[in-house]
């Protein structure tokens, strides 16, 4: 069954029948946006794949729990976010060097680099704190309304705007300093 | 649970409007309050400054980095699911055969998958051994291939391929050609597409005309009285805005009277179903949020119609010009500071970011330019962005953004552009099946190619390499 023209909603209660075509077609439309989500988020190419992998086995256990009650990307990015939170407690607690310990490292070495040092916009999203640069990645490259990502990082309104003002603020000051 | 602003350090802010910018600038606030801010900006330098280099950086964070799974990424996902997962569920939503009617259905099943098998390999869909292998165009090596020189040869190849394997109702079986029922009126009317450029350029009609004439019927005859053509679905506006579409370019040229009533429902239909906002969806429906790449079509129909002398459907046409203008004012919201627009809105792309630039260029050159003054700067960065995009979507096959990219450069016509046009030129030259009954086709290998199939494949591929003779006449 080709399912291209099914919306997300409409693809999830097939899901929760557990129709392989219709969990496909999810994986294909948003497997790109969910990498550069891992990606933008501070993990290596690998990583992300694997978070992006994992975010979709957890679709799949899930799928189940899920209602159409507010949009999909809105359950989507609430599991991406968990498995991201999750690899980063086991990183720290394993203090391993590979794969999302890596993030924690290169977000370590940002936050200690010398003006004058080059610093592009992924080393300068790295340095933000995990709270803010959730916000601007769900945000600017994710496409997300602020309404949404309030319900994915579980914080008010209000708050989802002025971490945006603040985390901008602060890319801006980063991306200042070190491209001096 | 829920988190605290005040974890975070929090630095004060200058202006008690300052905080409001990045929500400005991303299409946040509500309209009384985007009305305060716009009347603060004209009292405080400070905000005003601070707006420039938010938008700047906004601008500048879109670059880089926008990265693609490995192929079968999909595969190596559902390898992980235990097969019984989807066995188990599909039990348990139908009847439990007994088992003398399990055994009967296995065995019908069994023959069935052996003649399905059987039928595909005569018929259907799977790429042929000897077919091409398709590879990104910038790993293409440009030596010992076809050169563009070959390009009509190819080009009459392909609609040869079309117009045999047209039925003779006049629409393509897109099933058939491995592409999904629902939306046959489109695909069809992109196949037709190609024989219209075709006749325009030799003075005559490819087949006689039979293939066109016959394709022209069927979407005519696929009109309901709303003026609709194909299924109510949701994506019914690729059927009908292409139907439209092609109806529009073929009567631009011919002037065929029998068209003039179905174009002027198919308008209406457009008018009746274009949102509040000026754009379109995938549903009539006011509350959906209106996105880029379904509106291209039906603001492509309208703003040909609006250039073409067709009495009822020209530009004094009631309603017409209006309802152009409201949907080029929506897609102009849509686009970023350098031009690029959005899914729903600035900077969102959930399906990537280089197939929508690509159509926004098209609708830039062949539709906008005309329309408005675009400033010179603003102008530069969209270029200089067309060409970002084009080397990011030319890493893939990618028919549909091809397409579309192709004309855009074509539009743009600086050498770097020319080169890029080439090259993609030159990739569609060399990946034409030369085999059996799929000889003069294109392999259906994108992510568009399980719903529009072989056909929406080839359809565009031609019409991909008839970009000089058909550009210029959408440009006048």
């Amino acid at each position: 069954m080709n399912l291209a023209g099914f919306n997300d909603f409409e693809l999830m209660v097939l899901v929760k029948r557990s129709e392989r075509s219709a969990f496909t077609e999810l994986i294909h439309r948003y497997e790109r946006p969910l990498l550069n989500f891992f990606r933008r988020m501070g993990a290596d190419i690998h990583s992300a794949e694997d978070g992006v992998q994992e975010t979709f086995i957890r679709l799949f256990n899930y799928r189940k729990e899920y209602q159409p009650k507010a949009r999909f990307t809105t359950f989507l990015y609430t599991l991406a976010r968990h498995v991201w939170s999750d690899e980063i407690r086991r990183a720290k607690r394993k203090s391993k060097t590979t794969g999302f310990t890596d993030t924690l490292e290169v977000v370590q070495k940002t936050n200690s680099l010398e003006p004058g040092e080059r610093l592009d916009i992924q080393a300068a999203l790295n340095g933000l704190s995990e709270k803010l640069r959730s916000v601007i990645v769900l945000s600017i490259y994710q496409g997300l309304n602020y309404q949404e990502i309030a319900a994915i990082l579980d914080i008010p309104l209000g708050t989802v705007k002025s971490r945006a003002w603040l985390a901008l603020r602060q890319l801006r000051e980063r991306l200042k300093v070190y491209s001096k | 649970m829920k988190q605290n602003w005040s974890e975070e350090n929090n630095p004060k802010s200058s202006c008690l409007y300052e905080r409001d910018i990045p929500a400005y600038c991303q299409g946040e606030l509500s309209p009384p309050a985007v009305r305060r801010i716009e009347e603060h900006f004209n009292h405080c330098a400070i905000c005003r400054n601070e707006l420039k280099e938010t938008g700047a950086l906004l601008a500048k964070m879109k670059s880089g980095l926008d990265e693609s799974v490995r192929r079968n990424f999909a595969a190596r996902i559902l390898q992980k699911i235990p097969p019984e997962e989807w066995e188990e569920s599909s039990g348990k939503t139908s009847a439990q055969p007994g088992r003398f009617v399990k055994i009967v259905l296995s065995a019908a099943g069994l023959l069935l998958i052996i003649s399905s098998l059987w039928l595909i390999g005569r018929l259907n869909n799977k790429q042929d051994s000897n077919a091409p292998v398709l590879k990104p165009v910038n790993q293409f090596v440009q030596t010992d291939e076809k050169n563009y020189a070959d390009s009509q040869e190819v080009i009459k190849s392909a609609l040869n391929w079309l117009s045999q394997t047209q039925e003779p109702a006049g629409y393509w079986d897109t099933v058939k050609w491995g592409g999904q029922k629902k939306y046959e009126v489109g695909l069809t009317g992109l196949a037709l597409f190609s024989f219209i450029a075709q006749s325009q350029k030799n003075q005559g009609n490819f087949n006689d005309g039979t293939t066109l004439q016959n394709g022209l019927a069927f979407l005519i005859q696929q009109q309901n009285r709303t003026g609709l053509f194909g299924p109510d679905f949701a994506g019914a506006m690729y059927n009908h805005g292409i139907a439209t579409t092609v109806l529009l370019e073929y009567y631009s040229l011919n002037q065929e009277e029998k068209l003039r009533m179905p174009i002027q429902k198919a308008l209406s239909y457009i008018k009746e179903t274009q949102k509040p906002s000026g754009g379109w969806g995938y549903t009539a429906d006011v509350r959906e949020s209106p996105n880029t790449v379904i509106s291209f079509w039906p603001l492509q129909a309208l703003s040909l119609a609006s250039k073409s002398r067709l009495g009822g459907t020209g530009p004094d046409w009631p309603g017409l010009k209006p309802s152009l203008e409201r949907g080029f004012n929506w897609f102009r919201q849509t686009c970023d500071l350098k031009g690029k627009p959005g899914y729903h809105r600035p900077f969102e792309f959930p399906y990537g970011s280089e197939t929508l630039m690509a159509v926004g260029a098209f609708n830039y050159f062949y539709n906008m330019e005309n329309q408005f003054a675009i400033p010179d700067e603003a102008s530069r960065s969209f270029r200089e962005e067309l060409y970002q995009e084009a080397n990011q979507l030319t890493g893939g096959i990618n028919y549909y953004g091809w397409y579309f990219l192709t004309y855009a450069l074509y539009a743009e016509n600086s050498p770097r552009a020319r080169q890029k046009k080439d090259e993609i030129i030159n990739t569609l030259i060399n990946t034409q099946n030369q085999t059996a009954i799929y000889a003069g086709s294109w392999e259906p290998a994108d992510r568009w190619g399980e719903i529009g199939g072989r056909v929406y494949a080839t359809a565009l591929a031609a019409l991909t390499l008839e970009v000089e003779s058909r550009a210029p006449r959408l440009l006048q």
